[in-house]
């Protein structure tokens, strides 16, 4: 799914502003080197690096899944497009290893057909 | 498993002399943006619909809550019952569900938790919504006028009349005991 201005759900901004903090004051929390950073972070602009992401979960408490899931959309959809293709081309494979990556190509795909029909009802 | 799907989000909107507050919910305790925002402009109504547009368009959302002023008790100006009439044509545009609430209405709401006044309203409202703790506005005194502030809590009184309005206990259809 592209990153379009209606799709962007990011809640850092909530939590910043639940706390009463600035962008500033959060920047340098988060050690970013501007304000502005944050605000293109926030309105999606642009996907925070690993370690931002876990920053925000240290002083909020709230994993990047839940934080960024405009983010975690976009890698899921795309990790599970290679999981898919990594399957098919395992689809002959005899191989004890083979077997076990096979294994758990069919484990995150079943998680995401079952997250797909946990979601149907919303 | 996290589930990442977004909610459905509420739009409510208050508009007052200086400016429009606003406040987006994904349920009744959870808001997930609000702000005052300002418009100094000669044409105010153009350019408060402007900005209601752009948030329209960031963030799409399913239900507008704005004030309904034909109520006896409604004392908006000529120039906020034309904004409301230029939001519903918005919300019509833009295939967004529109609800409106008089004052009495939302008075009635917060009746049960014994809050008639303004004052006593955004106290309830923030013993719901702790994030806007920091936001409540002091007690307005007679020679006082009111404090922006204020706006963002009467938005978000109209977001949580729509909420207890529109969501039935699962005790209220007569089955249970």
């Amino acid at each position: 799914m592209p990153i379009t201005k209606a799709n962007v759900r990011c809640y850092l901004r909530t939590h910043r502003r639940v706390w009463g903090l600035t962008q500033l004051e959060l920047a340098s929390l988060l050690g970013l080197r501007s304000a502005s950073h944050l605000s293109r972070i926030e309105h999606g602009k642009y996907a925070p690096r690993v370690e931002v992401a876990i920053a925000c979960q240290v002083i909020f408490g709230i994993p990047p899944s839940a934080m960024f899931p405009h983010v975690y959309t976009l890698v899921e959809e795309e990790v599970i497009r290679n999981i898919y293709g990594y399957h098919l081309a395992l689809g002959n494979t005899k191989t004890l290893s083979g077997l076990r990556k096979r294994q758990l190509c069919e484990l995150v795909l079943q998680r995401a057909v079952t997250k797909t029909s946990h979601l149907e009802g919303i | 498993m996290n589930d990442v799907q977004p909610q459905n989000l509420v739009l409510s909107i208050y508009p007052f002399s200086r400016g429009f507050a606003f406040v987006f919910f994904e349920g009744p305790e959870s808001p997930f943006d609000w702000g005052v925002k300002e418009v100094k402009e000669k044409h105010k109504n153009t350019k408060t619909l402007d900005e209601i547009k752009k948030l329209i368009d960031q963030y799409r959302p399913e239900v507008l809550v704005i004030e309904d002023t034909s109520d006896k008790e409604s004392r908006r100006n000529s120039r906020i019952r034309k904004l409301y009439r230029m939001l519903v044509h918005l919300a019509a545009v833009e295939y967004i569900d529109l609800c409106r609430y008089t004052k009495s209405q939302i008075k009635e709401c917060f009746a049960s938790v014994g809050a008639t006044t303004k004052y006593e309203i955004a106290k309830a409202i923030v013993t719901q919504i702790p994030a806007f703790a920091h936001r409540i506005p002091p007690i307005r005194k007679p020679w006082m006028s009111e404090d922006p502030r204020q706006s963002l809590f009467d938005a978000a009184a109209l977001g949580l009349t729509y909420f207890a309005r529109n969501i039935q206990s699962p005790y209220a259809d007569g089955l249970s005991p």
